[in-house]
């Protein structure tokens, strides 16, 4: 099983060779490859990428709410989590088309 | 938008006492952090230096000892972080009604609702130790900034010692707690960290010490496909299966966890058995198998996520997840974690 660092260096190393040949994929703050190992991480940047790109798609937040849910049942802790009446009745393995709408906009 | 640290201005080059007259009062006066204010003991629970430290030491401070003079300067900071959680104008606005309260009391000759308290006890009532001890952690390099360690991180002091504080035999000897009718507990506990002052002196901290915020950044779509193609054409050239794995199993990461928005540990929770088992050729779109035990959850649990074979940027899940199924299958691997 890989390691969440072993990822890291992997993407880093791959991230700074990209930098180094077209920078202008990369954010005009990105002034050095320096900081990139601090900037782009597996814990979060895929996430992040996923959900800007959802909201630059214009993917409804029911859809997103959906896909989301598996943060919102973390979020709460074991307890119930905190959604609407609609949503916590809804049986969640089998909704399709609220993830296939989201995944198709990726 | 970009703010001036980005444009790469030089702040020593700019007209700074214009700047800072035009701001005024908006901008946070530099002698709050190093200043008493008049009326500042109205509000805060205040004691001075030298008694802070005879009672962390029982006896006065030697000024040729390091030890001794760090203690006290750390005490003053103490001291001072506690004062800069209430605004300037807050406090003289305080003592402006407190003397117009005493002089309006001698106006019928009394001497006004403010008696003289004793002195605190000679014990650390109030968590002056774990004070002392965040201020000196914060002092050391940190890994947003090397000169000093964040707010945020060097709370974590207090964290711990309200733990081990809670746990004493000194607190469960006798049980203390607010029950209501739902059958929800609210234990009470002797922590000198719940104190006035030491919740003023964490106020003022975090007010003095500000917050670095650097969280990690989304990339743009061209950049994740770049990136996605780097590891596809280094996967191409590599001979060696090892090596293999780890790449197929970074691309896959990097593509299930941008296509189902998963965050870190979530990616871990690929599983081979549920991918086998739900992979088919002839679907339209494909299963995400994850098994795991997530954050808040009591038990281990399958999440089974539908994710279309192909997305609008042109990444292509199926494919990732068909060479993953089919390397692990060469390798006699069937069921256990996918990555």
């Amino acid at each position: 099983m890989l390691s969440a660092k072993l990822l890291d260096d992997i993407v880093h190393e791959f991230l700074i060779e990209i930098f180094e040949t077209t920078p202008d994929l990369f954010p005009p703050t990105m002034v050095s490859s320096e900081k990139i190992p601090t900037s782009y991480q597996c814990f979060r940047t895929f996430r992040r990428t996923s959900a800007t790109r959802a909201t630059e798609q214009g993917v409804s937040s029911s859809d997103i709410d959906v896909v989301n849910r598996l943060k919102t049942n973390e979020r709460a802790k074991g307890k119930r989590p905190n959604v609407s009446m609609r949503q916590h009745y809804t049986q969640l393995d089998l909704l399709l088309q609220p993830f296939l709408c989201y995944t198709r906009a990726m | 938008m970009y703010c001036l640290d980005h444009l790469n201005f030089n702040s020593s080059t700019l007209d700074m006492p214009r700047i800072e007259d035009a701001w005024g009062a908006k901008l946070r006066n530099k002698r709050d952090f190093l200043e008493g204010r008049n009326g500042d003991s109205l509000l805060i629970p205040f004691e001075c230096d030298q008694c802070i430290f005879l009672k962390l030491r029982s006896h006065l401070p030697n000024l040729n000892s390091t030890a001794d003079t760090l203690l006290m300067a750390t005490t003053r900071r103490l001291n001072l972080d506690a004062f800069c959680s209430q605004e300037r104008s807050t406090v003289s606005a305080n003592l402006a009604r407190v003397k117009r309260m005493l002089k309006i009391s001698a106006t019928v000759g009394l001497d006004g609702p403010f008696p003289i308290h004793p002195p605190f006890p000679l014990h650390d009532h109030c968590g002056y130790q774990v004070a002392v001890n965040m201020l000196l952690f914060s002092r050391r390099p940190g890994s947003h900034d090397p000169s000093y360690t964040q707010y945020d991180t060097i709370r974590s002091y207090r964290a711990s010692y309200s733990n081990f504080t809670r746990a004493a035999s000194t607190n469960n000897m006798v049980t203390r707690c607010l029950g209501d009718f739902n059958g929800n507990y609210q234990r009470l506990v002797l922590d000198e960290c719940g104190s006035l002052l030491f919740k003023r002196f964490t106020e003022g901290l975090r007010n003095r010490m500000g917050q670095i915020w650097r969280p990690n950044l989304a990339m743009s779509i061209p950049l994740l496909k770049s990136l996605i193609l780097s590891l596809e054409n280094k996967l191409e050239a590599l001979e060696d299966l090892n090596e293999q794995h780890v790449y197929i199993s970074t691309i896959t990461y990097t593509t299930v966890s941008y296509a189902i928005l998963l965050r870190g540990p979530e990616g871990f929770l690929l599983d081979l058995e549920g991918l086998n088992k739900h992979f088919d050729y002839s679907s339209e779109y494909s299963i995400i198998a994850l098994l795991g035990r997530q954050k808040g959850e009591h038990n281990d649990s399958k999440h089974l996520i539908p994710c279309s074979n192909l997305t609008s940027s042109g990444i292509n899940v199926r494919g990732v997840l068909s060479r993953l199924i089919h390397f692990k299958y060469s390798s006699n691997q069937f069921n256990g974690p996918a990555i």
